[in-house]
């Protein structure tokens, strides 16, 4: 029973930190992916594989796989939250564009504007370049300027600096 | 204590070393593959990886109440997936979609990059203070940092942004 819980707990730690892990590996970030790469290692090997042996208590192997599952939750929470990275938003807006852009600027967002042609006529076409932690501050901006906008979002690279709201 | 000091417990940790360091380079190369949609070679890299797992390190790996060897299983787990990753920057397998807006060098830019040979989609659009040009152009991954270059000899204040983009059905591509 004991070892089933410390089983829990050491899978939940080591899978967060490579769920981590993978999350910086795709993003380029090479120094976060060694450090969590090496923590995951190190609690595998130190904690996970002591426990690990006589896997034939069923109470274990639900320690270990419940373990294991609720460390990627644990990870993803995580990863949301420190949010690394850029998104492109692109919205598209029927009737409201020019109140979107207007109110998306006064927040300091850069935007570009471009015109596009829907079933029922002009539409605006919108694209806003912002680090991946504003996201939901712009969604409820421009859901508050037009809650019929239709967005979504596209994980990119900066190659080159333009304008980013701070 | 003394296992500390003895050549064959430092042999012992440096081949962990180096073994997990080749495996999980494999492995980091596996999933980056992966996530572009390239099954031969994430096939290949998938079998190697898991030869090397379970012939090499699955005997090694027997013997780490050796604090030395557990240092030498975590180092190594994470220096290949550093490896990996700058393996896999160096190859640049796979297709971005750079986007680059321009306040006013627009078509200066575009004519640019055509003239190398590359395919740009100009977009008329709207900044802040007016007309932009915004220029779409999907490039090889390894050509990004010549057109990087190549903007911005017409335009350094060019914002540019990429995305990784699979072909679909392809048109254009610079060879």
């Amino acid at each position: 029973m004991q070892y089933a819980l410390y089983l829990f707990l050491l899978r939940i730690l080591d899978m967060t930190l490579f769920t981590l892990r993978l999350m910086f590996l795709m993003r380029g970030r090479k120094l976060m992916t060694w450090a969590m790469a090496f923590g995951g290692a190190a609690v595998y090997v130190i904690g996970v594989r002591l426990v690990l042996t006589d896997m034939g208590n069923w109470l274990k192997l639900i320690g270990y796989a419940a373990g294991f599952a609720s460390g990627v939750l644990v990870g993803m929470w995580i990863e949301e939250r420190i949010a690394v990275g850029y998104t492109r938003l692109q919205i598209v807006s029927a009737r409201r564009g020019a109140l979107l852009v207007e109110s998306l600027r006064q927040e300091g967002f850069a935007v570009t504007e471009i015109s596009g042609r829907g079933k029922d006529g002009v539409v605006t076409l919108l694209q806003c370049s912002l680090p991946r932690r504003s996201t939901e501050r712009a969604q409820q901006i421009i859901l508050d300027a037009d809650p019929e906008a239709f967005i979504v979002a596209q994980e990119m690279r900066p190659i080159q600096r333009g304008f980013w709201p701070s | 204590m003394e296992t500390l000091l003895s050549l064959s417990a430092w042999l012992t940790a440096g081949v962990i070393f180096a073994l997990r360091v080749t495996d999980m380079t494999l492995d980091t190369l596996r999933v980056l593959v992966v996530m572009r949609g390239r099954k031969g070679i994430a096939w290949v890299l998938g079998f190697f990886q898991a030869l090397i797992f379970v012939i090499a390190i699955g005997s090694v790996l027997k013997d780490l109440n050796n604090p030395l060897n557990i240092l030498g299983y975590a180092a190594g787990f994470a220096t290949g997936n550093v490896i990996g990753m700058l393996i896999e920057e160096k190859l640049a397998i796979g297709h971005v979609q750079l986007s680059i807006v321009s306040p006013r060098r627009g078509a200066a830019i575009a004519e640019r990059l055509r003239a190398e040979g590359y395919a740009i989609t100009e977009i008329p659009a709207r900044g802040k203070d007016g007309m932009v040009t915004l220029l779409s152009c999907s490039v090889l991954r390894k050509n990004v940092d010549k057109v990087h270059r190549l903007v911005n000899e017409v335009d350094e204040n060019a914002f540019i942004t990429s995305e990784d983009v699979r072909p679909v059905r392809r048109g254009f591509w610079r060879a």
